[in-house]
């Protein structure tokens, strides 16, 4: 089928303006992430510019277009019609295997960094490769200290996060969705307000000189960087524990204990919580990585923990940082692993068919 | 078949050294509605990807028109698909999701709009353009996807067991309106399904298949009373099966009941003496004892299913137990349980079927 | 209240199993009317905890923003933040936390596609997904480490491109600049982007890529027509988690630049440490400065996705 000139160039124009548009947009966005403050003025004018030529070429190439399909057509063999031509080879762009391309890319850059900080903690010694910096890490007093404060503090946000949300969750469930919004919008809380404006708030509301003077005293710092990190892990803890809440039937298994004689206590210790051990424990395993190696809150309690120490380490050292990086990519993949292993005992759900 | 519309040649197609179809050879004439029966996981769906092009057949070649189509993109192939579960694309209204396909193809907005109004009325959806398919029923949404697949003018139109998602009655009109709609456009058609009743209703003819190979190709009506083998008769409809004793193979005469009886068409080679299955449909059994050459069967009724226009009884005959469909007469009430009756055969309805 | 489908996807992301979209209306005395003791018992202590250190601690924040030192309601604070350092040091968290978001969200979304769509070995899915768990939680100060270990002064890449005659410092390249903190934090934006998109991806049909072959559209046309239209509101409500997510984050850039970048993180941080010196009132104008920011990263998500609702149930 043949148009005519004018519909060409209307469809070419249709077209060339849509990308130009799209061009337009990233130039902009680019221009104002990638300059000061006062550059913008600059960048404005350079934008506006950019608009105009953009223009030209749109409208030029609307004017042309008719043109240039004239002559693309004169150049194609004989069309046949698409229908009897085989097209079983894909060329050019389309034979470039995008997926792999694009994986491999990625797979780069996640995997450089850590080769090389591999590579960077094997070096304190000239000349050679050696275990050195590992060595010295682990025999730092100072790095048994620090580590196993966090893991204890880890280990009690876990247990004070289990105590606040498995309750709540399971009677929400049971006998309160109508408070259900109102959870479900503070667990998501900590994700959209900073965690350094919580601690902002912490510091100035439980001072020395208020009702509840939790920093004046080191196991009132302590409670408080705690009940900071609980604050830090309820959307996670929460939706685990909410998940693994959906998969058991709680409103069967509670009116089967009822009547056997079980009081609320009973049953939510004795028959919820052994049913959704495995999510709370996946729920448990993701906050203690996200807690273990956090810096700003500790550092702003100035309590002794992980986060501050590897602050300081690479402040003053040039080999240790890279082998306490290592040590942290480890750990928290033990801790992802665990999780992932976890989810093999999770009880399977009916609702999930496919 | 020399000039048939599609055209199937021997299609293989291996799924990591599995063979699901093996070398199927079809052809299919042009307006010509056409269904693929058989069990489920016969290959039906791979037969149909393939003619889509979402499958690439093993071996095999699939012309349309005389064109190979084997190795073109789906997109390329302009084959209009129904699917089981609709597939409407749901950020789209129901003009939008009709009008996609012109759209990808640069209709103009004036056509298209026509178009999608035309294809509304045909199936009965006008004043629905701006629903989204959330809004619609299962029924209303395999509509829309049937008017999406048709408004470009596809050369073919693929269902894949288009209704099984919907419930009985809705089953039965809709399949009546995509015949009706078929038959409107003349568009060559197949159509999936693993019911016999729909494919026998509305097919003009029927591939029955079995584990991957074509077990009969035919007319309905020739399917279900001459089927060619036992999956067939069996697949196809409810059958009966007697014992009988042949008696001489080569005057075609068995003994049924201590009663001889001529049948048309004994196996070669079958030797007197040696047992043969006797086949046949439960509506060709008549009550009473007939007349002439018809076999008289006495037996003692076992069931009475009454199912409204027809009623279904089962007889033991000492030995074979038989079904026969009689229709309801409310003059005359249908037989007790226990009770001994008289039933009888045309020789001539009798089917002998190879395994 | 219907808040943010996105961190609720990121925490599916984050937690096996299906999610579900809080159902009803909250309606605060509906349920108080006939409820149990032991009840009240079981969720006293989360409501106690979220009142006292999520809902107070930002509710202070914002007051004391409008307070000067006696205690007066004032507007100082806030023209404070007009100044040429605190606006610059805005304008950088800003643009970091843009670039990396929208950049994570691009390579994320490429990545999640290749890996879900791209008919790679199944090994290479769950190991990608896997990594992502890891790497979007390995943030903070050991992911300074590496990336200075790779490409700073020192590091291992500037090293061996300085060998191969390319110096990238000379060339302009800086860890400690705009597109070195924004290189780091893709490293953990990237992640979480793929284990929030991922789910969305494997919710489209394969029958409806299909549907559109067969009307004959292209791979591009499925995309522009319908993959990404209906990834939209999803993208969306990613982009502005991501955005929050690097926005608050202190740790990476102190590590990595200590004071040398001037982030209103470390603007914050450096107030709050001083705090005899600093002066509370600026601090708690910053504190809501972010909370403007991040919360109007959200209505911006959720104005968009209220224009694509429609066809969402
Ligand atoms: N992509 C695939 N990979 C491997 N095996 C497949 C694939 N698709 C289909 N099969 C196998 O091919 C066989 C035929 O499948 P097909 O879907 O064609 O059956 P069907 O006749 O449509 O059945 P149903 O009535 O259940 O839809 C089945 O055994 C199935 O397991
Ligand atoms: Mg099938």
């Amino acid at each position: 089928m043949t148009r005519s000139p004018t519909a060409i160039m209307a469809s070419t124009f249709r077209l060339t303006l849509g990308l130009a548009v799209a061009l337009l947009v990233v130039d902009a966005l680019f221009r104002l992430l990638t300059s000061n403050l006062d550059a913008i003025p600059g960048q404005l004018s350079a934008l506006l510019w950019d608009i105009a030529y953009v223009g030209i070429a749109a409208v030029a190439l609307s004017i042309l277009s008719p043109l240039l399909t004239a002559a693309w057509q004169a150049l194609q063999p004989t069309a046949q019609s698409l229908w009897a031509a085989p097209l079983p080879i894909r060329r050019g762009f389309s034979r470039i295997p995008w997926p792999w391309v694009v994986f491999l890319i990625g797979a780069a850059y996640f995997i450089i960094p850590l080769a090389a900080t591999v590579d960077f903690s094997l070096k304190i010694r000239r000349g050679t490769y050696s275990l050195d910096a590992y060595t010295s890490v682990f025999s730092d007093p100072r790095f048994q200290a620090t580590f196993t404060y966090s893991l204890l503090v880890g280990l009690a946000t876990i247990v004070v996060g289990i105590l606040i949300v498995v309750p709540a969750a399971y009677i929400v469930r049971l006998r309160l969705p109508g408070l259900r919004p109102f959870i479900e919008f503070v667990t998501l809380l900590p994700l959209i307000i900073p965690a350094i404006v919580l601690v902002f708030g912490y510091i100035r509301l439980f001072n020395t000189s208020s009702v509840l003077p939790l920093t004046g005293s080191a196991i009132g710092t302590n409670l408080l960087l705690i009940l900071a990190y609980v604050a830090l892990a309820l959307p996670y803890m929460y939706r685990a524990v909410d998940t693994g809440l959906r998969t058991i039937d709680v409103g069967t298994l509670t009116e089967a204990a009822t009547i056997l004689g079980a009081n609320q206590f009973t049953i939510l210790a004795r028959v919820i919580f052994p049913n959704i051990i495995v999510a709370v424990l996946s729920g448990a395993f993701l906050s203690l990585a996200i807690v273990i190696g956090e810096f700003t809150i500790a550092s702003l309690l100035n309590r002794p923990a992980f986060g501050p120490y590897m602050q300081n380490i690479g402040a003053n050292r040039a080999y240790e940082p890279a082998a306490l990086s290592i040590i942290s990519f480890v750990f928290t993949w033990l801790a992802m692993g665990m999780i992932q292993l976890l989810a093999r005992f999770a009880p399977k759900t009916s609702a999930r068919t496919d | 078949m020399a000039d048939a519309y599609l055209r199937i040649e021997n299609l293989v197609k291996a799924f990591s050294g599995n063979v699901v179809v093996k070398g199927v050879d079809l052809g299919f004439d042009k307006g010509e509605f056409v269904s693929l029966l058989g069990p489920s996981g016969c290959g039906k769906t791979t037969i149909l990807r393939m003619i889509a092009g979402f499958e690439r057949p093993t071996s095999g070649k699939i012309t349309v028109d005389g064109r190979d189509i084997t190795h073109l993109a789906p997109s390329q192939r302009n084959i209009g698909m129904v699917f089981q579960a609709y597939a409407l694309f749901p950020n789209m209204n129901v003009a939008n999701n009709i009008a996609f396909g012109l759209k990808v193809k640069g209709v103009p907005a004036e056509e298209r709009n026509a178009r999608v109004t035309e294809m509304l009325r045909l199936i009965g959806l006008t004043g629905y353009e701006k629903r989204f398919p959330y809004e619609l029923s299962g029924g209303q949404q395999q509509r829309v996807a049937l008017a999406r697949a048709l408004a470009p003018r596809p050369r073919l139109l693929l269902l894949d067991e288009p209704l099984s998602a919907l419930d009985a009655k809705i089953r039965v009109s809709l399949r009546g309106e995509i015949r009706a709609i078929q038959r409107d456009l003349g568009i060559t058609t197949v159509f999936v399904t693993h019911d016999q009743e729909e494919a026998l209703s509305i097919s003009d003819r029927i591939v029955v298949m079995n584990a991957g190979s074509v077990e009969q190709f035919g007319q309905p009506f020739e399917i279900y009373n001459r089927p060619t083998s036992k999956f067939v008769a069996t697949f196809v409809g409810t059958l009966n099966t007697l014992t009988a004793k042949i008696i001489d193979s080569a005057a075609g005469t068995v003994s049924l009941g201590g009663q001889t009886i001529t049948v048309p068409a004994l196996p070669k080679g079958a030797s007197n003496g040696s047992e043969v299955g006797l086949t046949l449909r439960p509506e060709t059994v008549r009550l009473g004892p007939g007349s002439g050459s018809d076999l008289a069967l006495q037996g003692t009724v076992a069931s009475v299913d009454f199912l409204g226009s027809v009623i279904r009884l089962k007889l033991d005959l000492g030995g074979n137990s038989i079904s026969l469909d009689t229709f309801n007469d409310r003059r005359t009430p249908p037989p007790a349980l226990g009770e001994t009756i008289t039933v009888s055969i045309a020789p001539g309805d009798v089917l002998i079927l190879g395994e | 209240m219907s808040n943010n489908d996105a961190n609720t996807a990121s925490l599916m992301a984050r937690v096996p199993g299906p999610v579900q979209p809080g159902p009803g209306r909250f309606s605060p005395l509906g349920f108080i009317a006939g409820i149990r003791p032991t009840e009240l018992l079981a969720v006293v202590p989360f409501i106690l905890f979220a009142v006292l250190f999520l809902i107070a601690p930002t509710f202070y924040v914002v007051v004391s923003a409008f307070l000067d030192r006696a205690g007066n309601f004032t507007l100082a604070n806030i023209a404070g933040l007009f100044s040429e350092q605190i606006r610059a040091s805005f304008w950088i968290s800003i643009r970091v936390s843009a670039t990396s978001a929208i950049l994570g969200a691009i390579l994320g979304l490429l990545i999640a596609l290749a890996i879900l769509r791209g008919r790679l070995p199944s090994w290479i899915r769950s190991t990608v997904m896997t990594f992502s768990g890891v790497a979007s939680n390995f943030a903070g100060i050991p992911l300074a480490f590496a990336f200075l270990a790779t490409v700073g002064r020192l590091g291992l890449i500037t090293v061996l491109l300085k060998f191969l005659g390319l110096d990238i410092y000379r060339g302009g390249f800086n860890l400690l600049s705009f597109w070195g903190l924004t290189l780091t934090y893709l490293y953990f934006q990237i992640p979480l982007m793929i284990l929030i998109i991922a789910p969305a991806i494997d919710g489209l049909k394969k029958e409806w890529s299909e549907a559109a072959s067969t009307l004959g559209a292209s791979t591009w046309q499925f995309w522009r027509y319908v993959g990404l239209p209906v990834l939209w509101p999803n993208l969306l409500g990613t982009l502005s988690l991501l955005f929050a997510n690097a926005f608050g984050a202190v740790a990476t850039a102190y590590a990595l630049t200590g004071m040398s970048i001037n982030m209103v993180t470390i603007q914050l941080y450096a107030q709050i440490r001083g705090d005899a010196l600093g002066d509370p009132g600026l601090g708690a104008a910053l504190a809501l400065g972010m909370i403007v920011i991040t919360a109007f990263a959200n209505v911006i998500y959720l104005v968009v996705r209220a224009r694509a609702e429609r066809w969402l149930k």
